[in-house]
């Protein structure tokens, strides 16, 4: 094997402290731990650095000092360092660490706060497109719904979780005081029509029914399958149309 | 290019000063970002770049390739600067003698290498890689240590110049990142400055760094760019310049990020020095 590789090998090893590296360092008179201390703590506060850019309402909820100590243990002893050198790519396993993370762990919303940010974290980067607006439309008409799919906006995605997320996150932004905390679902809808990511809380049917376009269903099957009387597709298109959803549609072909 | 390069200051450009730097277009020769930065497929961070090279000239300099890994490079990384480097057609592309990748992980650090004849071999290798994809020469920074490697056997200054010998590519001279290295080995700054051809350089770096004290009393500088940059790298990059260097220079500050116009006040501060200078040599 190469020496370079064996040097590079023992260094990860110590940085993970499965072995030394003390062999490979030149003695002076700096100890060769407190050399090596400096990429260590180098390579800790980067990482440190980039969950804290990636979930500030994480760290806004538990406080820097928790929130610090999930990252330095995650980094530690989840054997978390990153894949690639392209540390946007990075993190993505934090939430469901503090789910298991003791001094977290009561905190039963805790994990899906911190999913929310990591797809507002993925909206942010997408791809940009132009959001179709209603003019865009007006050609379609109601006989070629069953052939109809849209294309979901690709900084679209979509969250639901069993606790109250919409007040949780009003309560860590400050614009409400306190909450009872009462199991109730809530749906997402996560969006960067332009250079600004939303957040818009939604109902079931709207939940479903972008599920549904996210799976390029045409329009006429997807109305069939939600039975929802409550349902206006009118209200619904609107809804869409003003928020960017779709970049795109098509007409499908069936044999 | 607004004016001729040459004679031109840049400054890195960072998140917090998008806004201003759109709305009062500050009179800064170029602009430089990390390459890593500006991954994403698409989002404001992309936006607000698109608006600035359209008045300014960038350069992409990078912290994640990872050049000297025994392993090779991640094609996937270098896929993406291609692609970044063909959005923004930056004058110049930059890298660092160093690594950070083994095994598929990535540290986000730039490690030292061992300056040795298999090193050079896997840096050209490399370095051949990505100056073949991209089309083009890169440059090639000297690094901040923090450690010697019994197993050198060339000084980092010697190891540098040969490899863009070799290479075809130049040198990125960090004259901050000498000075910590210089005063953390016990090496000789004006040396190391002596030993590096003039024509190779193709950019230098000026930032800050602090001192780290160890419980022990001993003491590291370290390269942190959060600070002004200090009269010992002042005093070095003037002592370059002297010798009749004209290249593109940068001030780096990438942590305690100041407002817009302390950097402005840096970058002042070079092209006083490189004006001073020509003065000079036109009188002479």
């Amino acid at each position: 094997m190469p020496q370079l590789r064996i040097l590079q090998h023992d260094f990860m090893e110590c940085l993970e402290n499965k072995g030394s590296f003390e062999e490979h360092i030149q003695l002076n008179h700096i100890s060769p731990l407190n050399r090596f201390s400096i990429y260590q703590n180098n390579i800790t506060q980067a990482l440190r650095k980039v969950l804290e850019l990636t979930y500030p309402l994480t760290w806004k909820l538990i406080g820097e000092d928790c929130a610090n100590g999930a990252a330095y243990t995650f980094i530690r002893e989840e054997n978390a360092y990153p894949k690639t050198g392209n540390l946007d790519e990075w993190g993505e396993n934090f939430p469901a660490f503090l789910e298991r993370f003791p001094p977290t762990q009561p905190l039963a919303y805790l994990g899906d706060v911190a999913r929310l940010e990591w797809l507002k974290h993925l909206s942010y980067g997408a791809p940009d497109a132009v959001p179709l607006k209603a003019s865009d439309l007006k050609d379609i008409n109601s006989e070629s719904y069953s052939h109809l799919i849209f294309k979901l906006h690709p900084s679209a995605y979509l969250y639901s979780s069993h606790f109250p997320l919409d007040q949780i996150l009003s309560v860590i932004e400050g614009s409400l005081e306190s909450l009872t905390l009462e199991p109730r679902e809530t749906y997402a809808l996560i969006i960067r029509p332009y250079q600004r990511v939303n957040i818009h809380w939604i109902s079931p049917a709207y939940f479903s029914f972008i599920s549904l376009i996210q799976k390029e269903t045409p329009l006429i099957q997807i109305l069939e399958t939600l039975q929802d009387e409550e349902f206006s597709l009118h209200e619904f298109l609107s809804f869409s149309l003003q928020n960017g959803l779709f970049s795109n549609y098509a007409f499908i072909i069936t044999k | 290019m607004k004016k001729n390069v040459q004679d031109l200051v840049g400054v890195g450009l960072r998140q917090p000063h998008y806004s201003y730097i759109l709305e009062n277009k500050p009179d800064i020769g170029w602009f430089e970002i990390h390459s890593e930065n500006f991954f994403q497929k698409g989002g404001p961070a992309l936006h607000f770049l698109d608006k600035i090279r359209e008045d300014y000239p960038l350069s992409l300099h990078g912290v994640g390739l990872s050049l000297g890994s025994a392993e090779g490079l991640d094609q996937n990384h270098l896929d993406k600067l291609k692609h970044c480097a063909h959005r923004f057609s930056p004058f110049l592309i930059s890298e660092h003698l160093s690594w950070s990748r083994i095994n598929g992980v990535s540290f986000p650090d730039l490690l030292p290498l061992p300056y040795t004849d298999e090193t050079l071999v896997i840096l050209e290798r490399n370095i051949d890689q990505v100056q073949t994809i991209l089309g083009r020469e890169i440059l090639i920074e000297n690094p901040s240590s923090y450690l010697e490697y019994k197993e050198s056997h060339y000084a980092e200054q010697e190891f540098l110049t040969t490899l863009c010998q070799k290479t075809g590519s130049k040198i990125l001279l960090d004259i901050n990142n000498i000075y910590v290295s210089c005063t953390n080995h016990g090496w000789n700054p004006v040396d190391y400055l002596d030993s590096i051809p003039l024509d190779l350089i193709g950019e230098i770096h000026l930032a800050g760094h602090s001192r780290k004290t160890f419980s022990d009393g001993s003491t590291l500088l370290i390269d942190d760019h959060g600070s002004a940059v200090p009269d010992a790298v002042w005093d070095l990059f003037n002592y370059l310049i002297d010798k009749g260097l004209s290249v593109p220079t940068l001030i780096e500050w990438d942590t305690d990020i100041p407002s817009f116009d302390v950097l402005q006040k840096e970058a002042s501060k070079v092209l006083a020095f490189l004006s001073q200078r020509k003065s000079i040599y036109a009188s002479a």
